[in-house]
């Protein structure tokens, strides 16, 4: 088996979910935080041998920043940190640096296996991740927003939770709504989705415009778009739904360009 | 040293496919028999020896640097209000070396309009409850010039200057508005896990508060400290 084909068929990177509970259960211990954030639980740190000529490393995670020193083939490297795609390493000499994190792709464990920092198509390595962000958009001629949070628990399919707002001239609607989405095709960083979905809208009659009363309403959507990938977990993705919306006897059609922005782990 | 049923299928010349799949389920049924049997007397049957070194598979739990929370203070000019301290939290993921999330929420409060503090103590365009201004958005960030300061002689840090933009609400007299924010912003990074901000925001919303509708402008110019986590 060759090197590459081991580095592709081990085991999904670790994600950080535990870290996005941990930072909201952290907000009001922020001061304290601020005393003792470098505390951590104490593991033996990974060493893993570099199978490359050469890893550079540098002064600091950025690819602009002056490469100090390099770690050659068949030497350790002990991996301290990770921020965004960059590891903190100390080298067997005591050197620390960063390096990128698709140099440290092609390195082995002490037991002679591949370490697993794999590089994948995303339709494989977004399995069972989590993913948050935020849209913006235009229904009709109203601007909107809205905040999602989703799981993919299958590479072609993911669930999310969505919390927005239109703000039309004369009300404004809070919604919110569970989707489905469907991304079988991953080959390409740009991808196609179809999304369906269904959503509860309130209303909230402006200060300045007397209307009697505003019911509830609820809405089907149906939609498509496209994510572009960048990186290993940011996400852009357009889309276009087209709601049906009904509330009492009435019902309507409704149209939403979005762009959105999303991130996962 | 063949056992009974070795001995049936080397016995067995079978001429046709129909024969073999015959002798085949015999042989099948026989050997389930003699397994049965096996059972029975409490002897496992090894058929083969696995040839197989369990694969060790360890999860390094790496420290990761993801997530940013902070505070910010500093001060927000309300269109056509007054200029008010504003404060509030931030809390940002960094999904790349170049790109990072953030939501943001803020609070300041308006004071009077020139109009109101022309018009003596009478006149008041808004109560005092709705002078409340809130704010929160969710932005995209940019590290557009990443860099270092050279501070003194022996400190340097790491530092990036970065571009926001994004969608947001804004509650200002007693009004709930579509709001979009653009900014940039300065961070110096004295550890690897402290950071000071200073940053410099444009909330625009369309209102017609205290004249005809028109986009408002509210500069906010604040400073901050983050932790990373």
């Amino acid at each position: 088996m060759t090197v590459t084909k081991a580095v592709r068929t081990t085991a999904r990177p670790k994600r950080t979910p535990r870290q996005l509970f941990g930072a909201f259960a952290m907000i009001p211990w922020l001061v304290i935080a601020l005393g003792t954030a470098p505390v951590r639980a104490e593991e033996p740190t990974p060493v893993v041998e570099v199978l490359d000529p050469f890893i550079e490393m540098h002064t600091a995670p950025g690819r602009g920043y002056p490469v100090f020193h390099v770690i050659e083939h068949g030497e350790q490297v002990e991996l301290l940190k990770r921020k965004t795609n960059w590891y903190k390493v100390r080298a067997s000499a005591g050197e620390t640096g960063w390096t990128k994190s698709t140099q440290l792709g092609r390195t082995l464990q002490p037991s002679g296996l591949p370490a697993d920092l794999p590089e994948v198509s995303h339709g494989q390595y977004l399995e069972s991740s989590w993913r948050v962000g935020f849209t913006a958009g235009q229904l009709e001629q109203s601007p909107s927003f809205s905040l999602t949070v989703g799981y993919r628990p299958l590479t072609w399919l993911g669930a999310e939770l969505e919390a927005g707002k239109i703000y039309n001239q004369s009300v404004t609607s809070d919604y919110y709504g569970a989707n489905l989405i469907i991304e079988p095709l991953h080959r390409w960083s740009v991808t196609p989705y179809l999304l369906t979905g269904y959503s509860r809208f309130a209303f909230d009659a402006r200060q300045k415009v007397v209307l009697s009363s505003l019911d509830d309403a609820s809405g089907v959507a149906l939609g498509g778009g496209l994510g572009y990938y960048i990186g290993r977990n940011f996400l852009i993705r357009a889309e276009y739904r087209v709601y049906s919306v009904s509330s009492n006897s009435e019902s309507a059609g409704l149209s939403e360009w979005k762009i959105g922005m999303n991130t996962f782990f | 040293m063949e056992n009974r049923h070795e001995h049936v299928l080397l016995m067995a010349h079978p001429t046709s496919g129909i024969a073999k799949s015959i002798m085949a389920g015999m042989a099948l049924v026989a050997l389930a028999g003699n397994v049965g049997a096996a059972e029975n007397s409490g002897k496992p049957v090894q058929v083969i020896e696995p040839d197989i070194t369990p694969r060790e598979i360890t999860q390094a739990r790496i420290d990761s640097e993801f997530f940013e929370l902070g505070v910010f203070a500093g001060v927000l000019s309300i269109d056509n209000f007054s200029t008010e301290p504003v404060y509030g939290v931030s809390a940002a993921f960094h999904a790349t070396e170049d790109f990072f999330l953030q939501f943001n929420y803020g609070m300041s409060e308006a004071g009077l309009t020139s109009f109101e503090e022309l018009g003596g103590a009478n006149i008041r365009l808004l109560t005092d409850s709705d002078r409340d201004y809130t704010f929160y958005n969710f932005l995209v960030g940019y590290n557009i010039f990443p860099g270092e300061v050279f501070f003194s002689d022996k400190l340097t840090f790491n530092s990036a200057f970065y571009l926001v933009a994004g969608v947001g609400n804004t509650e200002f007299g007693g009004e709930n508005n579509f709001t979009t924010t653009i900014g940039t912003g300065f961070r110096i990074v004295p550890l690897d896990w402290v950071t000071f901000h200073v940053d410099f925001r444009n909330h625009m919303f369309q209102s017609d508060l205290i004249r005809e509708s028109q986009l408002t402008h509210n500069i906010q110019l604040s400073t901050g400290i983050t932790v990373f986590f």
